[in-house]
């Protein structure tokens, strides 16, 4: 392709002439910055997003199913799969928690002792009076303990809102059941840390006695939560009747919006790209007009307007292809720095991490190639278009 | 004897703001294969215009060129460049290389335009190098080269598509008399060898000697002398 064997020899002799060259350079050095921060924040913001995923769904199971008549089915189902890690039954309702003194509203969560140990949930135990959980007894967070002035061994009163309301209408006194604090834990997830409470599941008929437990709710971990859609799929395919959430269902607003800020921050930052890659026009723009005698020369040798065209477009995506190279290894070499190394740090006092998160998520990169390579592309494309009218005879007079 | 070129009628004006000349008035010529036409006038007169437009580089206002029969005109950008590529050879008065390639690149360019590959291009640029007596100086830059030697590679490279016609704008006004003669000697020995019809325009009385047909232009018209 002539074409290209002229343009980059263009592309390399520009030194004649020191300005087209430090214009050159401006725009190679400028798209190696865009670039690379393109790279750097967008792995950041992905980072962030990882981090916070997983705070919000540390102890939250990543499907819940509700069912009516499927659950024994359900149950041998997901023994059998191999994306589940565990799955457990369980019920849920709000509940009016506390003493004398406080009292709150809870979600409380009833589930068998041994689940409440095992390590998909992650509640770091802070205290422990009772290893294990049984019967009666009761778990609060840490969070709950401090702003209730609680500690182990102490005993709190639960009511379940569905026999606030039955006494209401019945004009009766509640339920009230006592339990005894035997557990205070710690979780990341700020929900699960603040707004529940967990139980046994003993105590199922006890706390809420009226309902009907013909509808069951069953908790899924999965060994990789990406899979929790996939997972969904085959799983309401087999069982249509059951009700099935992911997290990320219950997440979809906050998750779209993290979406939605790294996609402006792309828009944002390309446009660093943008202005390095219009010195791409500046300097294409003065390097044709040097040229004009030599596009004469190959007009008159048989090249077509359009190889022309082809040739100086060739010579300002070299550019742009440069820069985007060296931006392209410069953002994946403080990418891996930081991510290795550790060099921005975070106050750990005021964060749960000690150093910037940062993850690079695949289709970033050719999302950033591309963006760059198309904004040099658009930069060359005018003078390319402007040399290929060249007209032969005025331009060939010269000397 | 069969017929390249057939011109009619050709007008050219040129029109500035308040007046217009009129370059060439209705000229009329019949190149014929393998002819060696050379054209001479005074400054002005048109000689540089009519080769641009028989050429193809430049359009009349009116008339035709037609060659080997095909109206060159009616063509597209796009015919007509690849008609220039595989037809035409040019030399012009300033030797017109493209500064930023060796010599032999530059000769190689034109087979490279046609679609040859840069290695066989190379291959080829370096036997016309030979033609024309440049052996030793393949790598050099334009800048690096002689008059003379500029204007023989400009040969080499209006040669190597191996067009059936060559035309010269003054190729030695810009010469000692010494290099005009290699020149001169090498368009002879070139036409001889390579079965070419050249045209060439000139100032050079030296280089009137190697035409078949003298053309005489005066004020947009032309008179054959011989
Ligand atoms: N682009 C143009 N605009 C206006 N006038 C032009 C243009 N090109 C050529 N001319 C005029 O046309 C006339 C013929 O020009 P041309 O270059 O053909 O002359 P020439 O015979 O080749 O002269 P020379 O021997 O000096 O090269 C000249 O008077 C010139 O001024
Ligand atoms: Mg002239």
């Amino acid at each position: 392709m002539f074409e290209f064997f002229i343009g980059k020899k263009y592309h390399k002799t520009k030194k004649s002439l020191s300005f087209i060259n430090v214009i050159n350079k401006i725009s190679v050095v400028g798209i190696a910055i865009g670039v690379a921060t393109l790279i750097v924040v967008l792995s950041v913001f992905n980072g962030f997003r990882e981090i916070s995923t997983t705070l919000m769904t540390e102890g939250e199971p990543h499907l819940t199913v509700q069912t009516a008549n499927d659950s024994e089915d359900i149950s041998k189902y997901l023994k059998k799969s191999e994306f589940v890690d565990l799955f457990y039954k369980f019920e849920e309702g709000k509940v009016l928690f506390g003493n004398e003194e406080h009292f709150e509203i809870m979600n409380l969560i009833l589930i068998e002792d041994s689940i409440f140990r095992s390590k998909q949930l992650i509640y770091n135990k802070l205290s422990e009076y009772d290893t294990i959980f049984y019967g009666g007894n009761l778990a609060i967070s840490f969070y709950s303990a401090i702003e209730m002035n609680l500690q182990v061994r102490d005993f709190v009163q639960i009511t379940s809102f569905e026999s606030l309301e039955n006494s209401a209408l019945t004009f009766s006194i509640p339920d009230i059941t006592t339990l005894q604090i035997r557990n205070i834990y710690f979780s990341r997830n700020a929900s699960l840390f603040k707004n529940y409470i967990f139980a046994s599941s003993n105590l199922a008929s006890e706390i809420f006695p009226d309902r009907n437990r013909n509808t069951q709710s069953i908790a899924v971990f999965l060994i990789n939560l990406e899979n929790a859609n996939e997972f969904k799929n085959q799983l309401s395919a087999k069982f249509p009747d059951a009700n099935i959430k992911t997290w990320n269902d219950n997440h979809a607003q906050i998750l779209n919006v993290m979406k939605i800020e790294a996609f402006f921050a792309y828009l944002l930052l390309s446009l660093i790209i943008a202005v390095a890659a219009f010195n791409i026009l500046t300097s294409l723009t003065m390097s044709v007009q040097i040229k004009k005698k030599d596009i004469a020369i190959l007009r008159s040798l048989g090249v077509t307007r359009k190889g022309i065209r082809n040739i100086f477009l060739f010579e300002g995506l070299l550019n742009g292809i440069k820069g985007t190279s060296w931006g392209f290894l410069l953002g994946l070499a403080i990418y891996f720095v930081q991510k290795y190394f550790q060099v921005y740090k975070l106050d750990s006092s005021k964060y749960i991490l000690d150093a910037m998160p940062v993850s690079i998520s695949f289709w970033d990169l050719p999302a950033i190639v591309l963006m760059s390579v198309f904004l040099s592309f658009i930069s060359s494309y005018y003078p390319a278009k402007k040399a290929s009218l060249t007209n032969i005879i005025e331009s060939i007079k010269w000397e | 004897m069969s017929v390249l070129i057939k011109a009619s009628q050709l007008v050219k004006e040129f029109k500035s703001a308040n007046k217009s000349i009129k370059v060439l008035k209705n000229i009329d010529l019949t190149i014929n294969k393998n002819d060696r036409i050379i054209i001479y006038g005074a400054s002005g007169a048109g000689k540089s215009t009519l080769l641009n437009i028989l050429s193809s580089l430049d359009f009349p206002d009116s008339g035709k060129v037609e060659f080997e029969e095909i109206d060159i005109f009616s063509k597209t950008d796009d015919e007509i460049s690849a008609f220039r590529n595989q037809n035409i050879g040019f030399v012009f008065q300033f030797h017109h290389l493209l500064p930023e390639f060796t010599a032999l690149e530059n000769v190689a360019i034109p087979m490279m335009i046609n679609g040859i590959s840069y290695k066989n291009a190379m291959k080829k640029a370096e036997k016309m190098l030979h033609k024309v007596n440049l052996s030793d100086r393949f790598s050099h830059k334009p800048a690096e080269l002689s008059g003379g030697e500029q204007q023989r590679v400009a040969i080499a490279r209006a040669l190597i598509n191996s067009p059936k016609i060559l035309f010269a704008d003054e190729p030695t006004g810009n010469l000692d008399s010494e290099n005009s003669k290699i020149i001169q000697d090498l368009l002879l020995d070139l036409h001889n060898k390579l079965d070419l019809t050249v045209v060439i325009v000139t100032h050079n009385s030296e280089l009137e000697k190697i035409g078949n047909r003298i053309i005489k232009m005066e004020d947009g018209n032309i008179f054959e002398i011989s």
